[in-house]
């Protein structure tokens, strides 16, 4: 309609005629034909709020916001969920660090920590993921706990199985004097002061699929070994000293001793891994020893997913990204073992067994426990294998035998050893009870957020009126 | 060291425990003090005051126990180190 026009296109011949030298520099949108500057929402302009921005920023800009904000939030929304599933399951355990203790001397359960470098690392990360997901839990429980680290493959089943070994010699040969050792120093001190030690269920706490495997290969080996290394394995008897024929000799032989001391003063070695008493063939043919209880100490086995290489860095990431799964199962396992509820280890089930190839008989769940971290191994730890030959004859002429490879070696178990471990298993109604758990979010928040909590809080006590001392009346009402 | 150095030693002794003892003794009501009584409204203890008060210090003597018993076991430790050493 012609009505419909807006009032500018009558008025622009006369502009036009008022101003014969249109000025260069004229805004664009009075230029652009018929183009009004937009009102501002009614809504926000009641609230005295601005508009909202009609330009979006660049494709580019959009592309990166998103990719960074997906990141970020998944980040923070793991960091969170993972620092929920650790103190839910402290707050489970919490209970037990409550319970009053009667006697001032009465010692406290005694759990045993096992941890062992993984293969290619050093046992740093060992401990810094204990540091992270198991002591949180167990600090929280009031129990006591002890390491058993290894450094080396072997370090642990030596170890385990000198642990054994040690209680072994208490029963089968109490007249021989054993070497003192700082536990022994303590038991005695507690002995003669009649401390009485915990008489509940000790436990086991077996981080790693490689401590795993050797945790078994010393148990078994401490039981079913004997007490005193096989005559073919002993060292060979020090060479006896030389004649006093050459007195030149001597003296530079024992100068080299000096020479050898003084480097030996500087670095303290530390002593060679004890070889292991018994080979896993000698299983079957071994007597059980007459101490030997009906039942261990159980035991719990704890995922340590360990991976390196470059090109494993997206599985890396994937794992970073759900470390709160990670949190909850450790957590679960951790509190399991403070509970101190245990069942017996059961076999596979014969669903699975039957339906593998081998028709082989059913394994053992210990076996199977944590078997898919076998795949993160590094590569050398497979290899060595094939590097053996060579090794061996250098070992021969050295006098040593060759390394046992515990960790690539598949585990062999023996039934009656078997039989008698146990796992730690919590029982149904505390899981539930822990699950219905509710965080608050002071544990779960970050420190951002957590220093604008404790502002808030600061700036707010002053309103709260409460008494700061102890309570003494309203001192204006005192008539002195 | 003659009779009377010995009666002398014994006395000083006797001296030094005493005022340790009493040291603990003032460190205990101090103690237990500040944590259990807090309201001056009345200048009577209230019956959980008394009730804070008694568990206070069983606590303390438990706690001086047990420690007692760890920094025992811990010299033990410490001497066989350094004896070895």
């Amino acid at each position: 309609m012609a009505d419909a026009k807006p009032p500018p296109t009558p008025s622009e011949p006369p502009a036009a005629a008022t101003s014969p030298t249109p000025k260069p520099n004229v805004s664009p949108s009075s230029s652009a034909a018929g183009y009004k500057v937009p009102e501002r929402n009614p809504a926000f302009r009641m609230l005295g709020l601005p508009s909202l921005p009609r330009k979006l920023p660049s494709r580019n800009w959009i592309i990166f916001f998103t990719l960074t904000g997906a990141l970020s939030a998944a980040i923070i929304y793991d960091k969170r969920e993972k620092k929920r599933a650790t103190a839910r399951w402290a707050r489970a355990v919490a209970p037990l660090a409550s319970e009053p203790v009667p006697n001032p001397s009465q010692l406290p359960r005694k759990l045993t920590i096992i941890l062992s470098a993984p293969p290619g690392e050093g046992v740093r990360v060992a401990q810094d993921h204990f540091l992270e997901y198991v002591k949180p839990v167990l600090a929280a429980s009031g129990l006591d706990w002890d390491f058993v680290q290894g450094r080396a493959q072997g370090d642990v089943r030596a170890a385990v199985a000198e642990r054994i070994r040690r209680r072994r010699r208490l029963d089968e040969k109490p007249d021989e004097l054993l070497e003192p050792t700082e536990e022994a120093i303590r038991e005695e001190v507690r002995r003669r002061n009649q401390i009485p030690e915990y008489t509940g269920e000790a436990g086991d706490i077996v981080i790693g699929r490689n401590t795993w495997k050797e945790y078994i290969r010393g148990l078994h080996e401490g039981w079913l070994g004997p007490l005193d290394l096989p005559p073919h394995l002993q060292p060979p008897p020090p060479p006896p000293p030389p004649s006093s024929e050459n007195e030149d000799k001597k003296k530079e032989d024992e100068e080299k001793e000096k020479e050898k001391e003084k480097e030996k003063e500087k670095k303290p070695e530390r002593p060679p891994q004890p070889l292991p008493h018994n080979t896993t063939d000698e299983y079957p043919d071994s007597p059980l020893p007459r101490a030997i209880p009906g039942r261990f100490a159980p035991s719990s086995p704890v995922q340590f997913p360990h991976i390196l290489g470059f090109l494993n860095t997206p599985t890396r990431l994937a794992r970073f990204l759900n470390r709160r799964a990670l949190a909850d199962d450790i957590g679960r396992q951790v509190a399991s073992a403070c509970f101190a509820a245990n069942r017996e280890w059961r076999e596979e089930a014969e669903a699975e067994a039957a339906a593998s190839n081998d028709h082989r008989p059913a394994r053992r769940e210990q076996e199977l426990a944590l078997e898919w971290e076998e795949k993160n191994w590094i590569k050398s730890v497979w290899k060595a294998e094939a590097d053996d030959e060579d090794d061996d004859e250098e070992h021969k002429k050295a006098g040593k035998l060759p390394m046992e490879k515990v960790w690539t070696n598949p585990m062999v178990l023996d039934p009656r050893i078997a039989s008698r471990m146990r796992r730690f298993e919590m029982r149904p109604e505390d899981e539930q009870r822990a699950r219905a758990i509710v965080v608050p979010e002071e544990e779960v928040e970050g420190w951002i957020k957590g220093n604008l909590r404790s502002l808030y809080r600061w700036g707010a006590e002053a309103w709260d009126g409460k008494p700061k001392g102890p309570n003494v009346g309203n001192i204006d009402d005192v008539v002195v | 060291l003659n009779k009377q150095e010995e009666t002398l030693l014994q006395q000083r002794l006797q001296k030094r425990q005493m005022k340790e003892f009493l040291t603990i003794y003032s460190n205990l009501v101090d103690s237990c003090f500040s944590s259990c009584v807090d309201d001056f409204t009345s200048k009577t203890l209230a019956s959980r005051e008394s009730g804070c008060i008694s568990r206070c210090i069983q606590k303390q003597m438990a706690a001086q126990q047990r420690v007692g018993e760890r920094f025992q076991e811990l010299n033990a430790e410490m001497t066989a180190k350094m004896q070895s050493q």
